[in-house]
């Protein structure tokens, strides 16, 4: 059985970790959220909503696979585990993390590999490496430093803190914090709202976003154009514009082509 | 420029002053009431930062003895001066703020009273930033026409957006640390009486930490700033991977696994290696 499940509900993909109460990133549950994230990939999905089932959103890595590793064998496990959040990242379509309960070192990595972070307001997020002599090592330093500035990043990775939503909230590194029980309900309404968006145009956001965190603004700038041209010729964009004019805004609906 | 003779007698009172507490090295600027930075005062920090990377030391503090944390530099080493000299000056300046900056273990700036333009700016080279509550912030430049020499506009930019730091340098204008703290260029701000045992008790704890996997922090967050993110990322498995031999991670490890995650804060211990 997968411990990480595909569901569709309408335009939005569901992936959830599966694994309660802890949801511990083992290479398994690494491989199978790799495998859920290529099945949406290849879908008609217009967004993601990345959660978890039971108590907590993920306790970070099951650290009984760094004992005793060699340098070189690290190597191999970090490599495939970087490659699942740069995976997550290139996906074309919005895509939302909500986290609940603890939401910790590795879990916090994958939910930052998402465009966006919502979190139950009795959730706890933490980069808890240094408890162990370690550092993040799925990306969670930089982008860190991507959404709440270099001085920000290496508190939370040099204290390895836990903090409440409403600090992280604060900081910009979650979105939007909501009631516990509630979270499962708003995240969902949002992501069908991201779903209903216009598709193609939030994919060259993404793509132009991302660019600058690659190659700062000049790169950024480099590609806009060009990919910029191709929205300006979807049925999403002409329609928009038609509908704007005719009818005023937030009018127009959108198919995703 | 005035030319290095180490050979020097150093003066009664030095200008900026070094000591180790632990394995907390601390530096104090105490050049007068307003901690101006003289050519003495970088010659001096120079010296300092060429000899603490290897020192043994685990954690920094920069902090002031005087009553201002510094009012930046004096602009007597300003005056007549030709871009071609001043381009030696900075030359000479900055490798020092790379060295700050550069330092395989955390540093904190511990900052009361003014702190202004160049004082700013190595509390900026540092990682974090503690500060006062009555503590007051300015990038001066704009007053006399001059830039931030000493990278203040970029490092701003990295803690606290563009838009903010263009904001601080334009207005040249004096904000107070709470401002600084929400802006997240300022870590925290405590009581004007606790600053500097809050400081002490806090560098000692990081001191006290993986200082090997600090480092790699340090560099991640570096290359990131410096080349993007996938450079940073390609990193994680040609520099961060390294902790996987270090003592400090295995040993701490097998602590986890053995006691199991609750207490592991308390039970962490770490000898740098």
């Amino acid at each position: 059985m997968s411990l990480v499940e595909v569901e569709r509900h309408g335009d939005v993909a569901h992936v959830v970790l599966s694994d309660p109460p802890l949801n511990r990133f083992s290479m398994d549950l690494a491989r199978d959220l790799s495998t859920a994230v290529a099945e949406v990939s290849s879908s008609d999905a217009r967004a993601v909503l990345l959660r978890a089932e039971g108590e907590h959103f993920s306790a970070g890595a099951d650290v009984n696979m760094f004992i005793g590793l060699s340098e070189e064998e690290a190597r191999g496990g970090l490599d495939e585990f970087m490659e699942m959040v740069h995976q997550l990242e290139r996906l074309e379509i919005p895509t939302l993390a909500a986290v609940q309960g603890a939401c910790v070192a590795a879990g916090l990595e994958v939910a930052l590999g998402c465009d966006l972070i919502w979190a139950a307001d009795e959730s706890q997020m933490g980069q808890l490496e240094a408890m162990i002599g370690a550092t993040p090592f799925a990306g969670g330093s930089q982008r860190l430093v991507a959404r709440a500035g270099a001085g920000r990043a290496k508190e939370m990775v040099m204290t390895g803190g836990l903090y409440p939503a409403e600090k992280m909230l604060e900081w910009g590194v979650v979105q939007r914090v909501v009631p516990t029980a509630a979270l499962r309900e708003k995240a969902e309404r949002f992501a069908a709202r991201l779903a209903a968006g216009p598709t193609r145009a939030h994919a060259v956001t993404k793509q132009v976003m991302r660019a600058h965190l690659e190659g700062g603004l000049e790169q950024a700038d480099a590609i806009l154009p060009a990919l910029g041209a191709t929205v300006m010729i979807t049925e999403d964009l002409q329609n928009g514009v038609k509908t704007f004019l005719e009818q005023g805004p937030g009018k127009a609906e959108f198919n995703g082509r | 420029m005035a030319t290095v003779d180490k050979t020097v007698t150093e003066p009664a009172t030095e200008a900026v002053t070094y000591e180790r507490i632990g394995d907390v090295g601390v530096i104090t600027l105490q050049e007068g009431r307003l901690n101006l930075f003289t050519n003495d005062s970088f010659l001096r920090l120079e010296e300092i930062l060429h000899e603490i990377p290897t020192s043994g030391i685990r954690a920094l503090v920069l902090r002031s003895g005087a009553e201002h944390f510094s009012a930046g530099v004096n602009v007597e080493i300003f005056k007549d001066v030709s871009a071609d000299e001043a381009r030696a000056m900075f030359s000479r300046l900055l490798p020092n703020l790379t060295k700050l900056e550069d330092l395989p273990f955390p540093t904190i700036s511990s900052v009361h009273g003014v702190c202004a333009a160049a004082g700013l700016e190595l509390s900026l080279g540092c990682d974090l930033i503690w500060a006062g509550e009555s503590a007051m912030f300015v990038q001066i430049e704009a007053m006399i026409g001059a830039a931030t020499f000493l990278g203040g506009a970029q490092r701003l930019a990295e803690r606290a957006g563009s838009a903010r730091a263009k904001e601080i340098v334009f207005t040249a204008d004096l904000y107070d640390a709470a401002t600084f703290e929400r802006w997240n260029i300022v870590n925290k701000v405590v009581p004007d009486a606790e600053l500097w045992d809050q400081t002490l008790a806090f560098a000692t704890r990081l001191a006290a930490g993986p200082t090997r996997a600090h480092a790699v922090t340090k560099r991640l967050v570096h290359s990131y700033l410096e080349d993007g993110i996938l450079t940073a990322d390609r990193e994680i498995l040609d520099v961060a991977t390294r902790l996987f031999e270090t003592e400090d991670m295995q040993s701490n490890v097998r602590t986890l696994l053995e006691h199991g995650a609750k207490g592991q804060r308390e039970r962490a211990q770490f000898e740098g290696r």
